[in-house]
């Protein structure tokens, strides 16, 4: 993997450890995007998975039952919709939160998106700090995971 | 064609915005400094970016038109503000007078708002100082509304009066011009005017002002 920083976001009364923070699974086709993100979550405290493509993006979230996922719409083979509609035909995923990540700002995108049951949509660019806060916004309300990954 | 745009663009916004925020370490002054520049041309590349995919996406008939009924004196108080942060660093004076017959419009809100901000911040812009005023009116023998962003800035000379709105036209489109912007934003104005089966008018005294008008129906025939 790659060389990370360690991570220095989180306040002296919730000590960063592995298996309490957050996982997101980032998915998205384009390494410098997608290292981008994960770079930028690691630093705020959070755990994070990578999958470059639909199919990836599936295995990745069966196995390894991420908090939540950010998922690029244009991927390759299986893309972004038809991957977020297996997610959330899924027992194992249904209830994960999906934000849509995409680089075309049309209006059928998002509904699109949204159709696919995917719970947030972003139009790109989207810098790692609005990610952030649209993740935190995300899992505020869950009561399994209550303002972890600061 | 977005697409291709936006994900490198996303790469270098995003990027930038993390060595700024410290996530790689700490940067000397210099290197920040750097990077603040990179940063704003950055998201002045996005801007230009945007203002050429608005207008491609009008060209190519693929802006929709979202009819809907709202008032006015709302949407103006609403561009105000909006705009708050640089009226207030401006210095200007400016002022709102809403005529009170104007009946609640029927076409596309978020058109004509992005017109009357455009109006605006353009006229703080070049108005180095006096004021600016916003004026609303019903043109009841036509059944349109107008709404007028008058300064007292620099103005614009007969010969420039047509070519601003232009695409990529400033009066000035020197290379060493003393106002920044791409220079789109007249030319997406008239489209989204054209749009709304309205246009927009220009009255001006060079050091004297310029004086814009939005006319639109007051309900929009098409969609």
């Amino acid at each position: 993997m790659k060389q990370r920083r360690a991570q220095p976001a989180l306040d002296a009364n919730d000590p960063p450890t592995a298996s309490k923070a957050v996982l997101v699974l980032i998915v998205d086709d384009f390494a410098d995007n997608r290292e981008m993100y994960s770079q930028f979550l690691e630093f705020s405290g959070f755990r994070v998975a990578e999958a470059q493509n639909g199919h990836e993006a599936l295995e990745k979230a069966f196995a390894l039952r991420p908090d939540l996922i950010v998922m690029d719409l244009s991927l390759p083979g299986l893309d972004g919709w038809e991957a977020t509609r297996r997610l959330k035909a899924d027992d194992r995923t249904r209830t994960t939160p999906v934000i849509a990540l995409t680089g075309h700002a049309l209006a059928g995108h998002s509904k699109g998106a949204m159709d696919a049951g995917c719970d947030a949509f972003i139009t790109k660019p989207c810098l790692p700090e609005r990610l952030l806060e649209e993740i935190k916004s995300m899992l505020k309300g869950r009561p399994d995971s209550p303002e972890r990954g600061r | 064609m977005s697409h291709e745009f936006r994900t490198p663009l996303n790469a270098i916004l995003g990027y930038t915005s993390m060595l700024l925020k410290g996530v790689t370490g700490d940067l000397t002054p210099h290197q920040r400094r750097n990077l603040e520049r990179v940063d704003s041309n950055a998201h002045h590349l996005l801007a230009i970016i945007n203002d050429i995919l608005d207008i491609s996406r009008i060209e190519a008939g693929k802006m929709p038109l979202t009819v809907s009924r709202f008032d006015l004196k709302d949407l103006v108080a609403e561009v105000l503000a909006e705009v708050e942060p640089i009226i207030s660093r401006s210095r200007l004076a400016v002022t709102s007078e809403q005529a009170a017959d104007v009946p609640p419009l029927k076409t596309d809100r978020q058109k004509v708002k992005q017109i009357v901000i455009n109006f605006l911040t353009n006229a703080i812009k070049f108005t180095p100082q006096g004021s600016v005023a916003v004026r609303t009116e019903y043109v009841a023998t036509r059944d349109e509304i107008a709404v007028v962003v008058a300064d007292t800035g620099i103005g614009i000379s007969p010969a420039d009066r047509d070519r601003i709105f232009e695409d990529f036209r400033q009066a000035d489109n020197s290379p060493t011009r003393e106002y920044t912007g791409a220079g789109l934003g007249l030319a997406i104005c008239r489209r989204l005017a054209g749009m709304l089966d309205g246009t927009i008018t220009l009255d001006s005294e060079v050091g004297r002002g310029s004086t814009f008008t939005l006319l639109v129906p007051r309900e929009v025939k098409r969609a």
